[in-house]
């Protein structure tokens, strides 16, 4: 599955702002890499043309990259590897 | 005297939208007849049943039900027992990626995911709660709804990959995993009373717990697609949702009786699996 790497100098907060015509909103995520991603879905949506014209090809290309989740053991309720940006998830 | 003869006697005729439905249209825009057909028998179904009254709805067994009909984010997100658009009517704020459609909700399994804005502690009852999920995918992915904060979970997971259905209600040693080899159907997990919990899949049982409960609901809200992870959204799902609903405990009748009004639902829309 590919994502949308999030370029260099737009952050997560810049992102969640902005609101789409139906009022959904963006989810920038970490994966287990620790890159910031949209998904493709998000990306290639009419309601966040905006985000586009506001921010590719002037801050930096959305770079395609495969998604690699960060893993979750539903079993013994821990996250397998601990990403400290984006998302905070911490195991307790 | 058939359903449709009592509302008649009542002064409601064949043309009129029950009362639910007929809000739920004023809010959506829907206009589709098929749709219209088809959320009014639901409400007629779930009203027969005992499950809601919208003269008296401190009585409905649910907080939030979603037909998610329409095929749009706009008229998905819509609870159609409180059909505005606001946090507090337990709309739908969907983030991440999804897809729209006539057959349902799908999110990517990646970063989609929707606020309910429904509290577990803030509007539910301990010891009387439910979950269910109507999913149109076989595949398995991860959890539908779970809020954990550590210690506390309340989850529903139709096929969970390599492990089948799960039901968390309300701590580990009362879990329910039970292998599922196709994630289709409809899905229930139920706690009716302290003592009893169950799931359901298509209406018939598939495992239960009898262990006491002894936990306080948490406060957080429950994000449909994903984990509410302390507040935080993660691990998400990727299989499509066509009804799902959060309300109280359901008995064996009950539930019996909300698998046969969303499945007539679901046939009348042409997207029953």
């Amino acid at each position: 599955m590919k994502v949308y790497k999030v370029p260099n100098g737009i952050t997560r907060e810049d992102l969640i702002k902005m609101v789409g015509n139906e009022k959904s909103r963006l989810n920038p995520v970490v994966d287990a890499k620790g890159n910031l991603f949209i998904s493709k879905e998000e990306f290639n949506s009419p309601e966040f043309q905006k985000m586009k014209e506001i921010y590719s090809g002037k801050l930096g290309e959305f770079e395609l990259i495969d998604y690699e989740p960060i893993e979750f053991d539903i079993i013994t309720m821990k996250y397998k590897k601990q990403i400290n940006s984006g998302v905070e998830i911490k195991n307790k | 005297m058939s359903t449709q003869q009592l509302l008649m006697s009542y002064g409601v005729t064949a043309s009129s939208n029950q009362p639910y439905t007929a809000e739920f249209l004023t809010a959506t825009g829907i206009a589709d007849a098929t749709i219209i057909s088809a959320l009014n028998q639901l409400e007629i179904d779930l009203t027969t049943a005992g499950l809601i009254d919208y003269n008296n709805p401190s009585t409905n067994k649910f907080n939030a039900l979603y037909p998610m009909v329409g095929g749009t984010a706009s008229t998905h997100k819509y609870n159609f027992l409180d059909a505005q658009d606001t946090d507090t009517a337990f709309r739908l704020t969907f983030s991440g990626g999804w897809t729209h459609s006539s057959t349902g909700a799908l999110p990517n399994g990646t970063n989609g995911y929707a606020d309910t804005h429904l509290s577990c502690s803030g509007n539910m009852t301990v010891d009387s709660t439910h979950i269910s999920f109507y999913s149109r995918t076989s595949a398995g992915s991860k959890a539908n709804y779970q809020i954990y904060d550590g210690s506390f979970s309340m989850a529903l997971a139709v096929r969970y990959s390599g492990l089948g259905i799960i039901s968390d209600k309300y701590f580990p040693t009362s879990r329910i995993i039970v292998a599922n080899s196709d994630g289709q159907g409809f899905y229930l997990g139920t706690r009716p009373s302290s003592t009893s919990h169950v799931v359901y899949k298509n209406g018939v049982s598939q495992g239960t717990s009898g262990i006491t409960n002894a936990e306080s609901l948490v406060n957080l809200d429950f994000y449909l697609g994903c984990v509410n992870f302390n507040g935080s959204p993660s691990e998400y799902t990727d299989q499509e949702c066509a009804f799902t609903s959060l309300g109280a405990g359901l008995d064996s009748t009950e539930s019996t009786d909300l698998y046969n009004a969303v499945q007539d639902f679901q046939t009348t829309l042409s997207r029953n699996v």
